[in-house]
């Protein structure tokens, strides 16, 4: 007789089966640039299907000391299968032309910026604006990103996200004590001035957030400014002013945009751009002024500079260690160098806005035809 | 970057290491309690104590505010934890300093350690089954 457990297992076999069968059904159905991407989930599914296998047979499979280690592994195995169902079986059944655009764009933007690993596919299928998928190796972006350029400089955030969360244990782990220190610093302090319990634990709270998510958000965008220079800080800009709910309010997912904005900035100086910087801030503080936000008082016990600092100076370090390439050091003059081209649109975007989008329609024709898109 | 991006890094992470988690320790609980013909080589049991020591250190030392060397720890685990343990953290912490030792000698595991490793691999489980509901049940 069966089992719970075997029993699930036999039906997560068949739901392997059903999976590994849509992706052989997508072989020569979709654009060369997706079929290594294919080919790999195919692969993967394979080998998952295979540890089901595994498990099915297991001796130990009733033992009641082993089962619930079992059952973790089944669910393990249930979420896996559900991520790529939801993830590359859904973009790859979908691939259009919108999608081939985005994709050809990351590869070319990879290698450019010495990107470690090859390019996750692209998806303009996004309706959560632009994001990343590092367990499934895919960037979302909306569906109609593909015809402007001023908000691809995202991508390189989003592919940010990917170095970070592939190289958590270089990028993001040794970080934490510098985090630790300084906040424990700035509780000394506060204890120094008689501060109130609550204003402690909001500092510890603090803390807590740039550990969880904040630490990775500020790395992400000062990746994407080391890769692409000051187009970052442009876009960075130009997005807090479409969706801001509030610039110097950050919540427990993501830190302020005001201080991402300084982070940011802190790159670019570390970047010797410090020119654009200072322009950039100018643009910032027009929107500063049009918000009437205001920055309240505890904003840089929040995001101390000094932590911005830090982990600008660790990130400098770190990303020329895997040979990653700055905004300086890439060469430019090669036709079209996407991360050129952005800063180009940025520029003229910025010299004369009316007369933009008559810039941009020649420049986007230009890139898609680099890429290979016709039409 | 979107929500999305957030969730799907959380549970990266948290998935990652309830991976990690989870096979070493099967792999150790078949050697003890499993069909011994089944069990995994001598040479790969040292790999699974070693690894399950590794993960369980950088538990403890973030539990105990030290850095942890090289293994990541999920904040949420973490702060899962320390709500769990409230008040009873030295000791909890002395559980999990006991369960390194004895992963690093060549000792049998005891049960009160498995009960240590189990209790932290089913904290692991709930946190990236959370997470995963978190990212695509909404």
């Amino acid at each position: 007789m069966g089992s719970l457990l075997h029993d699930v297992l036999l039906d997560t076999r068949a739901r392997s089966e059903q999976l590994l069968g849509a992706f052989k059904s997508l072989r020569g159905r979709v654009a060369a640039d997706a079929e290594p991407f294919r080919a790999r989930w195919e692969q993967l599914v394979r080998r998952y299907r295979g540890a089901i296998e595994g498990l099915i047979s297991d001796p130990d499979l009733k033992n009641p000391k082993l089962a619930g280690n079992f059952y973790i592994s089944y669910k393990e195995l249930m979420r896996f299968l559900f991520e790529v169902e939801a993830g590359p079986l859904v973009v790859l059944s979908r691939f259009g032309d919108a999608d081939l655009f985005v994709t050809r764009v990351l590869s070319r933007i990879c290698g450019e910026t010495g990107y470690p690993d090859s390019a996750p596919l692209g998806s303009a299928g996004s309706s959560q604006f632009y994001g990343a998928l590092p367990n499934v190796d895919i960037v979302i972006v909306p569906p109609l990103e593909s015809r402007h350029l001023l908000g691809l400089v995202d991508l390189y955030h989003e592919l940010a996200h990917f170095v970070l969360r592939r190289r958590a244990a270089q990028f993001l782990g040794p970080f934490q004590s510098e985090i630790d220190r300084q906040f424990d610093e700035l509780i000394e302090d506060a204890k120094r001035r008689n501060a109130t319990r609550p204003e402690i634990a909001a500092i510890d709270a603090n803390r807590s957030a740039w550990k969880r998510s904040w630490r990775e958000e500020f790395a992400a965008d000062m990746i994407a400014t080391f890769w692409v220079g000051p187009s970052f800080g442009w876009a960075n800009v130009r997005l807090c002013a479409n969706m801001s709910p509030a610039l110097f309010v950050g919540g427990p997912s993501h830190p302020a945009d005001a201080a991402r904005h300084v982070g940011i900035g802190i790159m670019l100086q570390r970047l010797g751009c410090g020119d654009a910087a200072e322009e950039i801030d100018g643009w910032w503080g027009e929107l500063v002024a049009l918000s009437k936000d205001v920055k309240p008082n505890e904003f840089e016990l929040a995001y101390p500079t000094k932590l911005l600092e830090a982990l600008c100076d660790f990130l400098y370090q770190e990303c020329a260690k895997i040979g990653l390439w700055s905004w300086t050091q890439q060469d430019t003059s090669n036709n079209p160098h996407v991360g050129g081209l952005l800063d180009l649109a940025w520029k003229r975007f910025r010299s004369s806005p009316s007369g933009y989008a008559e810039y941009e329609s020649d420049a986007l024709e230009k890139l898609r035809k680099a890429v290979g898109m016709t039409g | 970057m979107s929500d999305m991006t957030l969730l799907a890094n959380q549970y990266a992470a948290s998935a990652e290491f309830l991976e990690r988690v989870n096979a070493a320790l099967l792999a150790l609980k078949k050697a003890a309690f499993g069909r011994k013909r089944d069990a995994p080589a001598a040479n790969g049991l040292k790999q699974s104590r070693e690894e399950l020591a590794e993960l369980v250190e950088a538990v403890h030392d973030r539990l105990a505010n030290r850095s942890a060397k090289t293994a990541l720890v999920p904040e949420e685990l973490l702060e899962r934890l320390n709500c769990e343990y409230g008040s009873q953290l030295s000791w909890r912490l002395e559980n999990l300093d006991r369960a390194v030792q004895a992963l690093r000698s060549d000792e049998a595991l005891s049960d009160e350690v498995f009960v240590t490793l189990d209790e932290l691999c089913q904290a692991a489980d709930a946190i990236a089954s959370a997470s995963f509901r978190r990212l695509w049940r909404r």
